[in-house]
């Protein structure tokens, strides 16, 4: 798109270097601590490319503690910041006007932003979607669900991390620009509908919720769940989701009390507290494995 | 179980968790892969992949946000899917195992983020010294305690724990485990509730319905196919709507 930023003929970086740095960029969770984060895998990620522009010791141990300070971003995106930090880094070492601490600002910008977008976007979407949808497949008894999660997880993390460093690189400072015209937030909601769609779809097949429960009247017999059937299909799993949904504080309380007095009823059910005439008894277990005690 | 196989399935546990350290993040410590995985090294790859595929739908919406630490998902697999193939106790047998170790275990790879700061400080006094190797040294020692914080755990676990957590699963009477029976096939909510809590835009949840009644009404569809209508969707969406949420 723009060569403008980078002096070809002096660059000391050409696509190999970029490649090799992509390979490490990969181990930026390395040595994970909680005084540094990423800190520890910035400065292993990095460190042939600093050895590489700087020939001097004293220009090289600087280097070394510029990077080595407290890092943390999302790991699938951190190739932009080190396709940048690279541009920066060269210039530098080529005697461009380049202070220490406009190196450690772009990093400390980006890092936020890019963990937020990288939070919401991969693992708050892109993973549940492919992991529910090989999830079900894997249910369905499909032997090589793990191994489609795999490549589809993989192919766009490390798409990520090869496209963010080749053209963190060669953007540089006017990353953040680019970024803007490509429309992320509309993505961003684009890939949430995605989201909500496939979770839709999970709980009316993954979720295996029916009552055993019927009645007679009379002569007849009245199955319930055939009349939820009538209704609508996989009506007890959805009831069974919107009992802790969207704006409930605490989704993971609210499953494990509704889960518990389901079972306390059907517990009162099967001690005959609540027995009527004929066999009534709710269980809220999936039909198949529910055996009479 | 013998010594092999216990060491095996623990070396492939640590190994799972060291992508995330060495290769990015690969999530081969999920359980859809972990599971098949250990159940594929103990002879009976479908018990894994039910218990894997299981167990990544209650856990789907668990997380490591920014530094936290999160439900350790990839022991719990572990040791929920060799229970499960060892003992026989199918799904139930995981799910008794798996829950309870995810929470517990995630304090090893608190223990290992914490001793790998003291590392920090070697990789400064290197970075003084000029000496890239040190460097590398020290990075590279604080990625092998974070293996041993997996490995270890699920070797001792499985080695000196199998056969009691197996007693123990296998101990459950009946209607105790009917009720955990009955949780198991409700714990997916859970993964759904945590994922929908982070999904969540009032505007949207109208696309929640559209996927539910899709699969609901008609079910050859399946979640496959309604993910394949979504992406069209969403791409017709993209081009030529404009963005109605600006959060």
């Amino acid at each position: 798109m723009s060569e403008t930023n980078t002096t070809v003929s002096t660059s000391k970086i050409d696509k190999k270097e970029l490649n090799r740095l992509f390979l490490r960029s990969n181990a930026i969770q390395s040595a994970f601590n909680f005084e540094r984060m990423q800190g520890l895998g910035f400065i292993w990620g990095i460190l042939p490319l600093l050895n590489k522009l700087y020939p001097d010791k004293e220009d090289r141990v600087a280097a070394y503690k510029r990077h080595s300070g407290y890092f943390n971003t999302h790991p699938w995106l951190v190739g932009i910041i080190f396709g940048i930090v690279a541009s920066m880094e060269e210039r530098k070492a080529q005697g461009e006007e380049m202070d220490e601490e406009n190196i450690q600002a772009v990093k400390g910008a980006l890092m936020g932003p890019l963990a937020g977008l990288g939070d919401s976007l991969f693992f708050s979407t892109y993973r549940p979607i492919v992991a529910g949808i090989c999830a079900s497949l894997a249910l369905s008894g499909v032997s090589f669900a793990p191994i489609l999660f795999v490549v589809l997880i993989n192919v766009v993390h490390f798409g990520a991390q090869w496209w963010g460093v080749h053209n963190g690189y060669k953007l540089a400072d006017r990353f953040l620009e680019e970024l803007e015209g490509m429309q992320i937030q509309k993505w961003m909601e684009a890939a949430t509908i995605l989201g909500l769609l496939v979770v839709g779809a999970l709980v009316a097949t993954a979720m295996n919720l029916t009552t055993p429960l019927t009645y007679v009247v009379g002569d007849a017999q009245v199955v319930l769940q055939d009349m939820f059937n009538k209704i609508l299909p996989r009506m007890l799993p959805l009831v069974k989701e919107f009992r802790k949904s969207p704006k409930t504080p605490c989704p993971s309380c609210w499953a494990l009390l509704s889960s518990a007095s389901f079972w306390a009823f059907s517990e009162f059910f099967k001690q005959g507290y609540f027995m009527g005439e004929g066999d009534i008894g709710l269980y809220p277990l999936p039909r198949e494995l529910w055996r009479p005690l | 179980m013998s010594f092999w196989s216990v060491f095996i399935v623990s070396l492939v546990t640590g190994l799972a968790y060291l992508q995330r350290r060495m290769l990015g993040d690969c999530q081969l410590e999920r359980p859809i892969v972990l599971g098949p995985l250990v159940g594929l090294l103990l002879g009976d790859m479908s018990t894994g992949l039910q218990v894997g595929a299981s167990l990544e739908l209650v856990f789907m919406g668990a997380q490591a946000i920014g530094g936290s630490v999160p439900s350790n998902v990839a022991i719990a697999s572990a040791l929920g899917t060799a229970v499960s193939v060892t003992s026989g106790s199918g799904l139930e047998g995981a799910l008794v195992v798996a829950i309870p170790t995810a929470v517990v275990a995630s304090s090893f790879e608190l223990f290992a983020k914490t001793v790998c700061s003291f590392l920090a400080h070697g990789v400064d006094k290197y970075a003084d010294a000029c000496n890239p190797r040190g460097i590398s040294f020290m990075v590279q020692v604080g990625n092998l305690i974070h293996f041993l914080a997996y490995f270890l755990p699920t070797f001792l676990a499985l080695y000196f724990g199998s056969e009691a957590i197996t007693s123990l699963t296998t101990a459950i009477p009946g209607n105790i485990m009917a009720g955990i029976t009955a949780v198991g096939a409700l714990l997916p909510a859970l993964g759904f509730g945590l994922l929908l809590n982070s999904l969540s835009v009032q505007k949207l949840m109208p696309y929640f319905f559209i996927g539910f009644a899709i699969a609901a009404y008609i079910p050859a569809f399946g979640v496959m196919g309604v993910a394949i209508l979504g992406v069209a969707y969403v791409i017709l969406h993209v081009s030529t709507n404009k963005a109605t949420t600006n959060n």
